[in-house]
């Protein structure tokens, strides 16, 4: 049974937001508002003499004990095979419960104004038919056809690492066992499948 | 960094709610423990049930409103972990006992006591609802917490009894003795409001040391001039300043019943409701993330 999980290596991330592109391209997102399944995060560390920059990619940790899931009054959000959180955008009546129950910041509205315009932006055959609540879906829909998630394909600083945490011998499993990538607010309880190398 | 996805929309449906379960609940409790029977009973039955629909009818087209996704409305009743199922199943079954109940009593003059009885309960649960709704987000620690569905409840409860005690008051011509209710009912109230302040003080106590998100939640409350003198001032400490003073009144009365002064009364009364939804209003403004990330 696969657990799918990604490590974000913040040391080898440059900032250059392809990620964010790849992804908006591969899911008709709506950035005219602004509005991103995944976002690259400008942390400057320090006080000048002293300071550095780190890039931090964010996106929806698909956390094994998801708060979103548990507050979804539809059962629009839930999970599917690998421990992937989706929302089903024909359930979904966007009461925003899920967007304060998330600790991660990781969803968005996608409404009725937005899907008009993505018609005209995207075409006529866009993916984003119904007003919902959106996020990263760990582009499931790749992953069955033995790709990555557009994000990780697209990186050219290897800094993000997609594979299935039960998986003893991939990268990810490694580098979450070795303690070399670290969950965000593991205190909450959530146990998000997204590790960072910082 | 403030939350922005539940507003005002939402907090007129949290007090709308609230308010409508708990009239249903205080104007069941006023006729059994002042033992009303009769033509005074069945009004104010038909009363508290009328106005709980509307309340809760009115409340939950602003709640409908807020949706991004309203058509999807009828997919609800599937999640039990979630408080909105339970708060839609509540809100289904106190409306229908209510219509029901208000059906029989116009339109076959006949009076069903135990489905009053039921939506009592069904709306103390309704208002309780609201607070266990909020307080489920894990990572606002303003919401939280244990307390919130309590202040939540409590703070119905005063509003549904000021709603009653609005009616008590407006029905003084037809049953004069009615006074002696409202002085019931006002002493409730401020029994409730009491109870009220207590959960805040040791809402904010508990907040002085708290994780900052909730830290910074309280300085925000603390520093809104809306919610030191809308709410706390003249939507808690004013009515209950007016209640406390007309009890001792009351209990400086030479023999009889002490008649409550109706214009104050009636002041508190309103004040009660709207520090109700400021309250509702302020709490949620006050909803602050624990994030941004990253912080380790």
């Amino acid at each position: 049974m696969k657990r799918y999980g990604m490590v974000l290596n913040v040391k080898t991330c440059l900032g250059c937001q392809a990620c964010v592109a790849a992804c908006t391209q591969q899911h008709d997102t709506p950035f005219w508002s602004g509005n991103y399944r995944t976002h690259v995060e400008n942390v400057v560390i320090g006080e000048f003499p002293d300071v550095s920059r780190e890039f931090v990619p964010r996106l929806c940790m698909h956390c094994e004990d998801a708060p979103c899931v548990s507050v979804c009054p539809t059962g629009a959000s839930h999970y599917i095979e690998g421990g992937i959180v989706v929302v089903d955008q024909e359930t979904c009546m966007g009461c925003k419960a899920c967007m304060l129950a998330c600790p991660y910041d990781a969803r968005y509205v996608y409404d009725a104004g937005d899907i008009s315009r993505a018609r005209i932006v995207y075409g006529p055959d866009v993916q984003q038919t119904s007003a919902h609540v959106d996020k990263c879906d760990f582009c499931y829909e790749r992953l069955e056809e033995g790709l990555e998630p557009a994000c990780v394909a697209t990186c050219p600083g290897e800094a993000r690492i997609f594979g299935d945490l039960n998986d003893q011998a991939s990268r990810v499993a490694q580098l979450v066992s070795s303690g070399e990538a670290v969950p965000l607010a593991p205190e909450l309880g959530t146990k998000p499948k997204v590790f960072y190398i910082r | 960094m403030h939350q922005t996805e539940w507003g005002w929309l939402i907090a007129v449906y949290l007090f709308l709610g609230g308010l409508g379960g708990a009239t249903v609940g205080m104007a069941y409790w006023l006729g059994r423990t002042a033992a009303l029977t009769g033509e005074l009973q069945r009004r104010l039955m038909r009363f508290a049930q009328g106005a709980a629909m509307a309340s809760v009818a009115v409340g939950t087209l602003f709640l409908v409103v807020d949706l991004v996704n309203p058509w999807h409305l009828m997919y609800t009743l599937l999640n039990p972990t979630s408080w909105i199922f339970w708060g839609v199943l509540l809100l289904t079954a106190f409306l229908v006992i209510g219509v029901v109940y208000l059906w029989f009593d116009l339109r076959r003059d006949v009076v069903l006591p135990r489905l009053l009885a039921w939506n009592s309960v069904i709306g103390m649960a309704v208002a309780l609802y609201t607070g266990f709704l909020v307080s489920q987000a894990p990572d606002i620690p303003f919401w939280n917490t244990p307390a919130l569905p309590l202040l939540f409840v409590v703070s119905a409860a005063s509003t549904g009894a000021a709603l009653v005690l609005l009616y008590t008051l407006a029905m003084r011509k037809t049953w004069p003795w009615l006074d002696a209710l409202a002085g019931r009912l006002e002493r409730v109230d401020a029994a409730l409001i009491g109870g009220e302040i207590l959960i805040l003080l040791a809402f904010f106590n508990y907040f002085r040391l708290a994780p900052e998100a909730a830290r910074l939640s309280a300085a925000y409350l603390l520093g809104s001039p809306g919610f030191l003198v809308g709410f706390a001032f003249l939507g808690l400490l004013v009515p209950w300043a007016i209640e406390i003073w007309q009890m001792v009144q009351h209990g400086r009365s030479q023999g009889g019943e002490a008649r409550p002064n109706h214009v104050l009364t009636s002041l508190a009364a309103v004040l009660v409701l709207m520090g109700g939804f400021l309250l509702r209003y302020y709490v949620l403004a006050a909803g602050i993330f624990g994030y941004p990330f990253p912080h380790i």
